[in-house]
């Protein structure tokens, strides 16, 4: 199987991302896995890190967690589990305990999507694996959120990651991932394919705050399979200036009665260009999906929002809903709502408005004695802080927390 | 001149020139004061507009508004004014008046107010003058401005002014921010106040009442407990999905944690029931100072009603009655509500005036 993978990439080497602007692979430096050195917990891996961890919601001391996974640049540093609901672990292990588990690899993203895909593929292939392997064991049902970091540390560095998740039947599995990049990066290209099973009866939560440097470019790939009765919710926060993110999760409902849910909080700055979507196919029956993105242009950013519903299967439900506020001339945001129905017996709906700040709003707040940019940025921070469900109380709360950390940068 | 800049007084020539008062009829007049309000009009210059002055009184006894003090006239002081030359008797009221009189400090002084909308002129020859302590009420049909002037006070920017002035504590207000009113102590509580999505009241609130905490203070707790807002309630988004009773008991909560020296109250008994609006009242009461004795009272309100329910609750000193963008009367709440209700605002306007 992999071996035909490492084909199907070699061939889509050149291949151009559908979105966003390409990028020259050349000028990135591949780093080897053993660079950075590992350690047994979190907590010891460099203060500069720690800081930044803090950031996108990965707690070094690891209180109230299942399991941490921390990858600077190539190398996985940091894996602990004291769970036994669940494992996570670096892929390469991962490889060598389960035998199976290549068979779960390239199949919910196709390696030669596009050069992206293709050069994780092959790097796979050469040099070893890279990213994180979680899973959830059948029956379990897992409190505390696992936690996974990306981090890139060194100059010029291409980090290519592959992720395989997996809910096993009647599961239940909370992830947040943060990636970020160390202060002193000023160009670093992350490329990250990750790859979501639910079986039957299984429900992951997947919570993934972005804090990129101005000057990294990201292409996240990733593929979630939806089984019976399964429900994936996906909570995505980019505020912090990124040079450019290009990505377009798919998730396909092939279960019976599977349903998917993805809300993006996206806040552009500097001159950050953001193409982010979130397709969802209903193949399976009974299926149904939201999806809700809130986005907001400050300075010069260039934000497109997609999304793509496709109901091909009777008794289907979706529904796509992006707002938003363009506060900048300069700026520019483009909504693409797409729906696609390809059998009777379906309902996709989508609702689109890009806007201003409404001025009664701003008034209101005025009377009560904020200044017009104290009350623009509360409305805008209220506009963005979307409530985030089907977490755990105590998650949810700590989601609430990250996104307001997240906003105040806003 | 003793009382606010001289220039000031003399930009208004039409004092002078169009024979306001004359003063020998004064005292006649002083005795035959009617028992309502009267306007410069009514003094014998049918062509003035009023325009930097507002006089009225009743009970034998004429009230001057101007600039920063309000004065009062009795028989007593006029003997000073006969035969002497018009010019000089305009300095010699006003010293006249500012050393036997009850000199108080005005709060708000709106003098001849014009604003357009949109082009399209709403108020206009508005004189209002609030003093400290006092609670007006402003009476209209829909649609007279009572909102405009309102939206003008607070200092919104569709709201145009393009002649006269609004101070308030003394200072010009007329080009300030609404922020910078709101930061002198202009409070206000809205009719249909804007939901602002993920914007928490408690978060307001926390705003309004300067607090830093992460956790709104025991005290503004209490004040909502009192207001019947659990905690719960406190953490949703403000003004969404709110109840029309929710919505102006929030209001009244947020004006409880800011506490504005002049508070204006845009309808506060619309679209609430009975209960709420003795609940309403009771804070709004708290907000004016009225549990203390008139002299006492620091807080002013400007109340907009046009059913005059909440009048039953809260008692004020004086009402104006707008129509057609003008102050059409001014004087006893109680006498004009009662001639409101008999009559309605047009003949309560007629019977007003006296010519």
């Amino acid at each position: 199987m992999l071996q035909s993978a490492l084909e199907r990439a070699k061939k889509a080497q050149e291949k151009k991302a559908l979105y966003g602007k390409d990028i020259d692979l050349e000028k990135f430096i591949r780093e080897e896995a053993e660079e950075h050195e590992r350690v047994d917990r979190a907590s010891e891996v460099p203060k500069k890190v720690q800081e930044t961890l803090l950031k996108v919601g990965v707690d070094p001391t690891e209180k109230e967690r299942a399991g941490t996974f921390i990858q600077v640049d190539q190398s996985c540093v940091c894996t602990t589990c004291p769970s036994e609901n669940v494992e996570i672990m670096g892929m390469s292990v991962a490889l060598e305990k389960y035998g199976w588990l290549k068979d779960y690899m390239w199949k919910a993203v196709a390696p030669d999507t596009d050069k992206y895909t293709a050069q994780t593929a092959i790097r796979e292939a050469e040099e070893g694996s890279s990213g994180y392997f979680i899973r959830s064991l059948p029956g379990s049902r897992e409190v505390f959120p696992l936690q996974a970091c990306m981090f890139i540390g060194d100059e010029k560095v291409m980090q290519t990651v592959h992720n395989v998740i997996i809910a096993e039947e009647n599961s239940e599995l909370h992830i947040i991932t943060g990636c970020a990049t160390g202060e002193d990066v000023s160009s670093a290209l992350h490329v990250g394919v990750s790859e979501f099973y639910l079986k039957k009866g299984a429900k992951i939560t997947f919570t993934m705050v972005h804090n990129w440097a101005e000057q990294v470019d990201v292409r996240p790939r990733t593929g979630i399979m939806v089984g019976d009765d399964s429900t994936y919710i996906s909570n995505y926060i980019l505020t912090s200036p990124v040079r450019s993110i290009q990505s377009y999760p798919t998730a396909y409902c092939s279960g019976k009665n599977s349903k998917v849910l993805f809300q993006s909080i996206l806040g552009g700055q500097q001159d950050s260009l953001l193409d982010m979507g979130s397709r969802v196919i209903l193949e399976g029956e009974g299926s149904s999906c939201e999806i809700i993105s809130r986005v907001v242009s400050k300075d010069n950013s260039q934000i497109y929002s997609r999304g793509h519903l496709a109901g091909r299967m009777h008794d289907t439900k979706g529904h796509l809903e992006c707002h938003g506020l363009v506060l900048s001339d300069n700026s520019m945001i483009y909504a693409v709502p797409e729906l696609e129905g390809s059998t009777t017996e379906l309902e996709l709906s989508h609702e689109a408005a890009v806007g201003k700040i409404a001025e009664e709003e701003v008034l209101y707040l005025m009377s009560r004695g904020l200044t017009e940019e104290e009350a623009a940025s509360m409305i805008v921070r209220g506009f963005l802080s979307m409530d985030i469900t089907g977490l755990p109380q105590e998650l949810a709360d700590e989601t609430k927390r990250m996104l307001d950390m997240s906003l105040k940068g806003m | 001149m003793i009382l606010g800049p001289k220039n000031k007084a003399y930009k208004h020539e039409m004092f002078v020139h169009s024979k306001i008062i004359d003063f020998r009829c004064m005292r006649k007049l002083l005795f035959s004061l009617p028992r309502k309000p009267l306007k410069i009009s009514d003094f014998g210059a049918p062509n003035t507009s009023c325009s930097w002055a507002t006089v009225f009184g009743g009970h034998r006894k004429l009230y001057f508004l101007r600039c920063t003090e309000i004065c009062s006239v009795t028989q007593k002081n006029l003997r000073f004014f006969d035969g002497a030359e018009k010019s000089e008797i305009f300095e010699e009221i006003f010293e006249c008046l500012y050393y036997k009189t009850v000199v108080v400090k005005l709060l708000l002084e709106i003098t001849d107010l014009a604003v357009e909308v949109n082009g399209k002129e709403i108020l206009s020859d508005i004189d209002l003058y609030i003093n400290k302590g006092e609670t007006h009420v402003l009476l209209g049909p829909n649609g007279s401005g009572k909102s405009t002037l309102f939206m003008s006070i607070l200092g919104f920017p569709k709201y145009n002014i393009t002649r006269g002035e609004i101070i308030f504590k003394g200072k010009d207000i007329t080009s300030l921010s609404t922020t910078e009113r709101v930061k002198m102590g202009v409070g206000v509580s809205f009719q249909n106040p804007p939901a602002i999505r993920g914007v928490k009241l408690s978060d307001l609130l926390k705003i309004e009442h300067g607090e830093t905490g992460e956790e709104l203070s025991p005290e503004m707790r209490k004040l909502a407990t009192k207001l019947k807002f659990d905690e719960k309630f406190l953490e949703r988004d403000v003004n969404l999905g709110f109840s029309g009773g929710e919505v102006k008991r929030s209001e009244i909560l947020q004006l409880l944690a800011q506490q504005p020296d002049f508070i204006m109250f845009d309808e506060p008994d619309s679209g609430v029931d009975i209960e709420n609006v003795e609940l309403i009242a009771e804070e709004i009461n708290v907000l004016l100072d009225k549990d203390k004795k008139p002299g006492m009272r620091e807080k002013s309100g400007l109340l907009i009603t046009h059913l005059g329910y909440i009048l039953n609750f809260v008692n004020a000193d004086i009402a104006h009655v707008l129509m057609d963008g003008k102050i059409a009367c001014s004087g006893n709440p109680a006498e004009i509500l009662e001639c409101i209700r008999k009559e309605g605002f047009k003949g309560c306007v007629e019977c007003c005036r006296v010519r």
